[in-house]
């Protein structure tokens, strides 16, 4: 028996009861049903928080380019605290450039309210939370600003989830300022502002491997846990869920392959407690593991792609690594890189695929683990209506801002595009990140976390150590140079 | 059009109502993240990968809208 008291050794659910499900008594409430649940269909583009992003991404993009094109720049929106090294340098950067943020508080407000009021979030609530989000953002990235905190270990990305965790475990958070915390929202919009940072051809050069390498572990971790969890007698839905969240996308893969493979309304909780929880261990763990073996930030991104499950969490460790590298720590290679080869593995090698492990699992399922109960369609559509859609504003957006300077000199790229393009996107894109870091902490509760039980995370625990170790090797011994190179 | 594993896709009953038209089918993203602890944390019940998954809740299970059974019973009904 399982720590809630459930068996999660149970096979399947009794068929022999659905012909006696009553239905719904006419005084109970009606059961929460998504608007035009019937079949998304062309509303998917308007009411699913990836297309947002996307929507979002690129409309800042299309912006950026116009004032480019006429010899301006987003600059002025794009601000952000500067290098600073006494209090008094701090405020008269706040000073001056007061109008500058409240601006940029307002975009950034009702663009998201736009947007998250589209898919169904209360526009006052979300605004009073968004004023909390943005103002611990700021302060956060004014802490990383400083030039000591390299030297006190002060990573933004940390700091944020650090203060994030803190808040709401320690201090609490009511829930009526909860509405703001959209950590996949805000690391959705980073990814596709990310696409437009990050050359095409890079993209072209470095896929193939990244695929290559991110398939191999995604293969090996989701056995390792599957048979493990099938050899402590779990269920294979709920080996499949817990398999996928640490093969795959984290908890985005465990609640989609729960979809697909029927599984019990425990296993997800299960799956999400295990996942979540690694992953926070993670964060922290990777970029200190890969400081003390001394690796390229290329490589260590890679590690990190490769071994982190979350896209938000990978991107924490990621960046907090990146922003590691100098002489001060001896750690080669930019910033960019760790965080380019990162979003390589995880998101072009490992969540693209998660319509297709859906859909392979839900065949398995079908055929031979539920093989008597009623309603077993393969859908092959889901590969589709999986595939997160956020990755198609990547694409569009490294597609968009590789064909616009596309010809243009290093010299001019340096002198002309940087500044006027691409740091603004990159200043607009630390912030949506920012947003989701601190978010990440802001939501996870620990008193939330459903009791996962000892063999669900003895077999979830068993594929990190392999993942650990398998992307370790396949990234540092087999693939190490390939990741040092990419981007030089 | 015939395919594969179109024998596996006979097995929903033709009369057979769809989850999404159920009574019993609960897939409403905020309803989700509420159930599902944690779920925002990391990921989202307004994401394009949960597609229009939801619960049944006379059977307790976690499935497609696309699903069905015999049990189906139609919103309104």
């Amino acid at each position: 028996m399982h720590a809630t008291g459930i068996d999660v050794s149970q096979t399947r659910t009794d068929m022999t009861a659905i012909t006696s499900i009553s239905p719904r008594p006419a005084n109970s409430p009606p059961a929460a049903r998504e608007p035009g649940s019937d079949g998304l269909g062309w509303s998917e583009f308007w009411r699913k928080e990836d297309w947002w992003a996307v929507w979002v991404g690129l409309a800042t993009v299309a912006v950026a380019y116009a004032f480019y094109a006429r010899g301006g720049s987003i600059g002025w929106i794009a601000v952000s605290p500067a290098r600073w090294s006494s209090g008094d340098q701090l405020i008269s950067h706040f000073a001056a450039n007061a109008w500058r943020y409240v601006a940029q508080f307002v975009v950034f407000a009702t663009v998201f309210t736009v947007a998250l009021t589209a898919i169904g979030h209360r526009a006052g609530a979300f605004l009073g939370s968004f004023v909390l989000v943005y103002l611990l953002s700021l302060a956060i990235f004014a802490l990383g600003a400083w030039d000591k905190a390299q030297y006190y270990n002060l990573e933004p990305p940390l700091v944020a989830l650090l203060a994030g965790l803190l808040i709401s475990n320690v201090i609490g958070v009511p829930d009526a300022l909860r509405s703001g915390f959209r950590v996949e929202f805000y690391v959705k919009l980073g990814i596709v502002l990310l696409g437009a940072t990050l050359p095409f051809t890079l993209i072209i050069w470095a896929g193939p491997v990244a695929i290559l390498q991110a398939s191999i572990v995604s293969i090996v971790t989701f056995s390792v846990i599957f048979v493990t969890a099938r050899k402590l007698g779990l269920d294979h839905r709920l080996a499949a869920t817990l398999g996928a969240g640490g093969a795959v996308c984290g908890v985005s893969a465990a609640i989609a392959i729960a979809g697909a493979v029927r599984a019990r309304k425990e296993d997800p909780p299960i799956a999400i407690t295990l996942v979540v929880l690694w992953a926070i261990v993670l964060i922290f763990a990777l970029p200190l593991a890969a400081r003390a073996l001394g690796l390229s930030t290329g490589v260590g991104g890679a590690w990190i792609g490769t071994s982190e499950f979350a896209d938000a969490a990978g991107f924490a460790a990621a960046q907090a690594y990146g922003g590691l590298a100098g002489p001060a720590t001896g750690i080669t290679g930019t910033a960019d890189q760790a965080v380019w080869s990162y979003t390589l593995i995880k998101v072009v090698g490992r969540d693209v695929w998660i319509g297709i492990w859906a859909l392979v699992l839900s065949i398995i399922s079908v055929t031979y683990w539920e093989r008597s109960e009623t309603g077993g369609t393969v859908e092959y559509g889901q590969i589709w209506w999986r595939f997160p859609k956020f990755v198609v504003g990547f694409l569009v957006a490294s597609v968009l801002v590789t064909l616009v300077t596309q010809g243009v000199s290093y010299a001019d790229y340096d002198r002309l595009v940087k500044p006027g393009l691409i740091a603004p996107i990159t200043t607009l894109r630390t912030w949506a990140f920012t947003f989701s870091f601190l978010s990440i902490g802001l939501t996870t509760r620990f008193r939330d976390f459903a009791p996962a039980g000892g063999r669900p995370a003895i077999a979830f625990t068993a594929g990190v150590i392999v993942n650990l170790v398998l992307g370790f090797v396949l990234s540092v011994l087999v693939f190490g140079q390939y990741w040092t190179d990419l981007a030089r | 059009m015939r395919w594969p594993f179109g024998q596996v896709a006979r097995k929903t009953p033709a009369t057979a109502g769809q989850c999404r038209t159920c009574a019993h089918f609960d897939n409403a993203p905020a309803t989700l993240e509420a159930e599902f602890g944690n779920l925002a944390s990391m990921s989202s019940g307004f994401a394009s990968v949960r597609a229009e998954d939801g619960i049944c809740r006379a059977r307790n299970i976690y499935l497609s809208s696309r699903a069905g059974c015999t049990s189906h019973h139609a919103v309104g009904v």
